[in-house]
């Protein structure tokens, strides 16, 4: 492999490991946002006598 | 969904040098990212103004959250577009920077994306935003066909070194790779612009809730 596939392969793996990077952490934040919401959802829905509220 | 994307996108990195030269191309296989990303964009692009319309039809909020999704993730393609267009002309004409057409239409459709995603941010008022992005969104994918797409084609011939046709004169390995290629970053950039979307819309909801507490 010459020098200029080494420099494109090179360009290529730093940019594709900061998608997939940015992808995964973009999807740890969805889920716990979605995860808050929820709880706060709950938090604001009155509770039935007797139940008790599920919390994280 | 993310480690299918992951395997997806490494086979077509592993399959991008394994596939032989193509004549008149230096480092062919940079034309394997940099031509799915110039794609992806256009595609982003196309998918904003159409959402875009569908927010400005319906009102309705999560066409709004699409809009600036699929806004956000081609401008993010169009970066990398930009970037590994400069690989492609360093490897192929001997200067990251020719002046060439194409480089240029593609920075001008960036900047004037970058203008209207600051624009959209510096507006207080919810839904004045989300009409001002619905028509930037419309008047920013003409600028990006035409930076992107025709500007190169109406100059005088010989102006433009980008070329034009390779896939059709390639062989049958080439293209399979290069379908290969444009269905996995489309994958890649539809499942970011999906998680952004809902992002934007739960952030909106937990916004409204914290007004709802006051």
């Amino acid at each position: 492999m010459g020098n200029k596939e080494m420099f494109v392969l090179a360009v290529t793996l730093i940019t594709w490991a900061g998608v997939f990077v940015y992808l995964v952490r973009l999807d740890g934040l969805a889920k716990k946002l979605e995860r808050e919401l929820k709880y706060r959802e709950e938090e604001k829905a009155p509770v039935e006598w007797g139940e008790s509220r599920p919390r994280d | 969904m993310n480690v299918l994307i992951g395997i997806w996108i490494t086979i077509s990195i592993i399959a991008a040098f394994l596939v032989p030269e193509v004549r008149e191309l230096n480092a062919t296989p940079i034309a394997f990212f940099h031509v799915p990303m110039a794609i992806t964009m256009f595609g982003c692009f196309f998918a904003a103004a159409g959402s875009g319309i569908g927010w400005l039809a319906t009102k309705q909020e999560k066409w709004d959250a699409w809009s600036l999704a699929w806004g956000e993730v081609g401008f993010a393609a169009g970066c990398i577009t930009f970037l590994t267009g400069l690989v492609f002309a360093g490897a192929n004409w001997g200067a990251y920077w020719t002046g060439d057409p194409q480089q240029v239409g593609v920075l001008g459709t960036l900047m004037l994306y970058a203008a209207m995603l600051s624009l959209r941010s510096a507006i207080d008022d919810d839904g004045k935003k989300r009409n001002f992005w619905a028509v930037y969104s419309l008047f920013g994918v003409l600028v990006a066909c035409f930076g992107g797409y025709i500007y190169s084609r109406i100059v005088p011939p010989n102006a433009s070194l980008h070329p034009n046709g390779t896939l059709k004169s390639s062989s049958e390995i080439y293209k399979f790779v290069f379908t290969f290629n444009i269905l996995g970053f489309f994958l890649l950039m539809s499942r970011i612009t999906f998680l952004r979307a809902k992002l934007e819309r739960i952030t909106n909801r937990l916004h409204e809730m914290s007004w709802e507490t006051i």
